[in-house]
């Protein structure tokens, strides 16, 4: 009997009586293509938000199709300068801590809020036994993520205003996002980025030898003049491009980017802090996720995916 | 680890490729419906789990951990989903209904492995984590670490997982 088990378990697969859909494959890369019109609002601010921090390149006219779809919410931008996190406590849970983190003027939209546009003061963060981040280094990176999030919606005015330039039309428009300028002249700029590739990090330097005589110039919705950039000022950068760009808008990366052809068009002041966004992103789901207090998981909190298959 | 290929469709995938995330929605999708027909026993909800595995997996590509094979990543939600919906519907489902009786085993069933349909049949019996366990190592070719990895239950109890199952197996098919 043994061996008959084994041997119908290893050469008999239990098959359903019937094939997948033909139109499996088109159904979801429909639903991917077009979400309810809720999610909507939220899958564009996350993919933006994540092609802000990975992707340099994006075309003018999604940018503009990507504020029609978030309407005015984008339009009332508030700067990063108000935006404060604290140590609100620390509880212990199976293998891991509970971290909370009260704010102050920061919202992130999420799984947890996603259509109801709540303002969120409190959040809450599990850390698991092993990592190395403190309590403070949890604050920092909520502080940096919800700067990060304010900044995503200032660029998207930055962008606005872009499109409206005729030489920015047609054309692609690339984002540096956190940045340290090592180096500025009235003709060019020097950065430094940290971009998350991967599940690393890498430091890359970019120098763009020319700066658009009208470049627009913001600290979080201050307007400045290029004359208020100096080296060590963190800022988020964008660019004009023509050429190669265009043909590799989708598997282009910053350090293989020509920039002979690219014109700086704008360049907004960041929060110092904004950096440690970065880190969220390298440390998200690998030793902390973000939980909200919930009765339907054993330590009394659910991430993203338990919260929503109980919603 | 992921091949080099499949790195590049995933990056891709993550730049909002959706022709990219596409062809690794082909290369996967038989292997997620067959393993959640294998836990659920309905074909119509293994598709709807499967389709939803991979819209999850696009949404929480940025959480896949490179060190994994991204199957092992699908066979994971693909189980908690078919879990859950068991969980979920266990109540909606009639008192005779097949899978409604899984969840409560042991149960008499056929006295010889005479036809796949029969062993098919008593697989159908087992709870619903050893038919998830049943199905990833021996359908689907995963290790007990892989496994364990998928479940996040440690070696140790998968392997006890898979032992009771198959004693569960020989009683039903005595």
């Amino acid at each position: 009997m043994k061996s008959d088990l084994e041997t119908f378990l290893k050469n008999k697969h239990l098959e359903p009586r019937r094939k997948l859909s033909q139109d499996f494959t088109e159904n979801i890369l429909h639903k991917l293509e077009n979400p309810p019109q809720e999610d909507r609002f939220l899958h564009f601010k996350e993919l933006f938000t994540m092609n802000l921090l990975k992707k340099p390149a994006t075309v003018v006219v999604a940018i503009v199709a990507c504020m029609a779809l978030g309407g005015t919410s984008y339009a009332a931008v508030g700067g990063w300068s108000g935006i404060q996190a604290f140590f609100g406590g620390e509880k212990k849970v199976d293998n891991a801590r509970i971290v909370t983190v009260n704010t102050d003027n920061c919202t992130i939209t999420s799984a947890f809020n996603v259509g109801t546009h709540n303002k969120q003061s409190t959040y809450y963060y599990r850390v698991i036994n092993n990592s190395k981040l403190t309590n403070d280094n949890i604050v920092h990176i909520a502080k940096g993520y919800c700067e990060s999030s304010v900044q995503s919606q200032t660029t998207f005015n930055l962008q606005s205003e872009l499109s409206k330039n005729p030489l920015n039309q047609n054309t692609v428009v690339g984002n540096y996002v956190d940045s340290i300028v090592t180096a500025i002249s009235g003709s060019g700029i020097t950065i430094r980025s940290d971009w998350p590739i991967g599940d690393s990090i890498k430091t890359i330097t970019q120098t763009f030898p020319q700066i658009a005589s009208d470049v627009i110039v913001y600290s979080g919705t201050q307007r400045l003049s290029l004359n208020d950039i100096h080296v060590g000022d963190h800022v988020s950068l964008s660019y004009r491009a023509t050429g190669d760009a265009l043909t590799h808008s989708e598997t282009i990366r910053p350090d293989e980017v020509n920039t002979k052809d690219q014109v700086v068009v704008s360049i907004s002041k960041n929060s110092p802090d904004f950096t440690a966004a970065v880190d969220y992103q390298k440390y998200n789901g690998k030793e902390f996720e973000q939980v909200v207090p919930c009765s339907t998981h054993a330590d009394g909190f659910c991430n993203a995916e338990q919260y929503l298959s109980h919603k | 680890m992921q091949n080099k290929d499949e790195a590049e469709l995933i990056a891709r995938s993550l730049d909002g490729d959706h022709v990219a995330y596409g062809v690794l929605v082909d290369r996967y999708k038989n292997a997620i419906f067959y393993h959640s027909f294998a836990i659920v026993h309905n074909e119509d909800v293994a598709e709807d789990i499967a389709q939803e595995t991979f819209i999850t997996a696009y949404y929480k590509l940025d959480h896949y951990n490179a060190q994994y094979k991204l199957s092992t990543w699908l066979f994971k939600i693909a189980t908690n989903k078919a879990l859950d919906w068991l969980r979920k519907h266990r109540h909606e489902l009639s008192v005779d209904d097949e899978v409604f009786d899984s969840l409560a085993s042991p149960h008499p069933g056929p006295q010889q492995i005479s036809t796949s349909q029969e062993l098919h049949d008593a697989v159908g019996k087992l709870m619903p984590r050893y038919r998830a366990v049943i199905s990833l190592y021996y359908w689907q070719g995963l290790s007990y670490e892989e496994i364990s990895d998928t479940l996040k239950v440690p070696v140790g109890s998968i392997r006890g997982w898979l032992h009771r199952a198959k004693a569960e197996l020989r009683k039903e098919l005595s």
